[in-house]
């Protein structure tokens, strides 16, 4: 099993320059983090349903948006873990389904230190 | 201060967030966005606004972005409009494909903003220049058209060559030509060609063929000899495949001798001032194929009063009715009955309108030379 860094380890996030990275200003930046983080929020409640219901397409369907939405706005690690759960469900094998949860929660613990330094104004 | 046209992007993402990511990047460079999240709107977004250029994702739902972009190039007002795939897909087949369907480039997720405007700005670049290429060859196409029409001439410059005329091309560079040479005061002779092909070549050998006819008409030579000299000249101008089909009628007025020469053409129709119309079947080969080249030759005496009608096969062959100029000249003759007793500058074009009064619409270009004797 892999086990997860912390989403930015030894490091505050800096809303700042990751905005400043793709040229946009702060507060684009920080208004594009909210949908995703709701976007985001709604998908993992879809995986939630679609592992319940056996639904390894629903799950990959899922997991494609989130990647795709944190992958550009340099949210890398949120992104690997969406690849990873995409890549599980796509396998189509239902033994997959508890390494989908552990890495949805892991992505849950992402989106909820994103959603910590919004609040904190990064 | 003027301000310039702003140009509209349209964005087709199902992932609100990529879709505002894009509509920041692109807004805050001045581009006028319109976004969907769907497929199906994307197709009536791109017929109503006509964007300069489309962002499209591949996977989407209500069609993925393969079928959205078959569907765009298949369709006239938008066929011309870059598309651009956003996509997540790293495998070379759906580039492939994408390429295949008329995409222009493709943006692999997670796409930098800068990179995104670098090839958004590359590919309106290249749409400016290609729109502006098309722009150009169609005003020449024009002035070939132009050109092509000033070298045919009108019945009111030469009032006694005594004919009226029909001439339409469908396509800006005519396969059809017609001329009328005067060769003496009393002895005219009367040209209609048809070009294999609608090609520019052709448009441009229309002066050629012209320049031929005024070097070879004359009165020693006989209008066989006129053509012979013409197709030796074609034989070695020509490329190869390319001829045309083509009748030379030359009219002494002061004999009331009528001499035609056949290449290849349609039969002649004669509506004598007595009697039925009739059909001159005359066999040749066409021009400019044959080095040794047989053409047919039928000579007459005619009256005056009486007509004859020289004409393109456009005017009685049907592709669609799988109809040859062969059968199609048979059912003309019934069409002048009306027509016979119209003035000469009428009589051509209400031909044209008789046989195209049903519905039909003209597959060719068409001339129709009607003849006074």
């Amino acid at each position: 099993m892999i086990e997860y860094e912390p989403l930015f380890p030894g490091a505050a996030m800096n809303f700042k320059a990751m905005a400043s990275k793709l040229g946009f200003s702060l507060e684009d930046f920080i208004e594009l983090v909210q949908l995703l983080i709701t976007t985001s929020q709604s998908e993992l409640l879809t995986v939630e349903k679609e592992l319940a219901a056996g639904s390894s397409a629903g799950v990959s369907r899922a997991a494609h948006s989130i990647k795709g939405a944190a992958g550009n706005l340099g949210f890398m690690h949120m992104a690997d873990l969406a690849r990873e759960m995409e890549t599980l469900a796509n396998q189509g094998n239902t033994g997959n389904m508890d390494k989908i949860k552990k890495k949805a929660a892991a992505l849950k613990a992402d989106l909820d230190l994103i959603k910590k330094a919004g609040d904190k104004g990064y | 201060m003027d301000i310039k046209h702003a140009f509209t992007i349209l964005i087709v993402d199902d992932n609100i967030v990529n879709l505002k990511f894009m509509e920041k990047t692109l807004e805050k460079e001045g581009y006028q966005v319109i976004t969907t999240d769907n497929g199906a709107d994307a197709r009536t977004l791109a017929m109503e606004k006509r964007p300069d250029l489309i962002l499209l994702d591949i996977q989407m739902p209500g069609g993925d972005g393969f079928e959205v972009i078959r569907f765009l190039k298949g369709t006239l007002v938008t066929s011309t409009i870059p598309v651009i795939f956003l996509t997540g897909m790293t495998d070379v087949n759906s580039k492939l494909k994408g390429f295949e369907l008329g995409a222009v480039d493709y943006v692999t997720k997670p796409f930098h903003p800068l990179e995104v405007l670098a090839r958004v700005a590359i590919h309106l670049k290249l749409s400016i220049a290609t729109n502006s290429l098309i722009a150009n060859q169609a005003m020449r196409l024009k002035e070939i058209t132009e050109a092509q029409t000033s070298m045919l001439p009108l019945p009111k410059d030469f009032p006694q060559a005594k004919f009226g005329v029909y001439y339409n091309a469908l396509h800006e560079a005519g396969g059809d030509f017609y001329d009328v040479l005067s060769i003496s005061d009393k002895i005219t002779g009367y040209f209609v060609a048809d070009f294999s092909g609608h090609d520019i070549k052709s448009s441009y050998m229309t002066a050629s063929i012209k320049a031929l006819l005024a070097q070879n008409s004359n009165p020693v030579y006989s209008p066989l000899e006129t053509m012979k000299m013409i197709n030796d000249v074609l034989m070695e101008i020509l490329s190869k495949n390319k001829y045309l089909t083509a009748c030379y009628a030359r009219l002494n007025r002061t004999t009331g001798n009528l001499c035609i020469v056949s290449a290849g053409h349609p039969p002649v129709v004669l509506v004598p001032v007595t009697g039925d119309p009739q059909l001159i079947q005359v066999d040749g080969d066409v021009l400019g194929m044959f080095k040794d080249a047989k053409f047919g030759v039928h000579r007459m005496r005619l009256n005056p009063g009486d007509r004859f009608f020289i004409y393109s096969d456009g005017l009685v062959e049907s592709t669609r009715q799988k109809i040859t100029w062969n059968t199609g000249a048979q059912t003309l003759l019934t069409k002048f009955k009306k027509i016979r007793h119209l003035p000469l500058s009428k009589t051509s074009s209400a031909l044209v309108k008789s046989l195209f009064s049903g519905g039909a619409v003209p597959e060719d270009d068409i001339v129709v030379l009607c003849v006074e004797v």
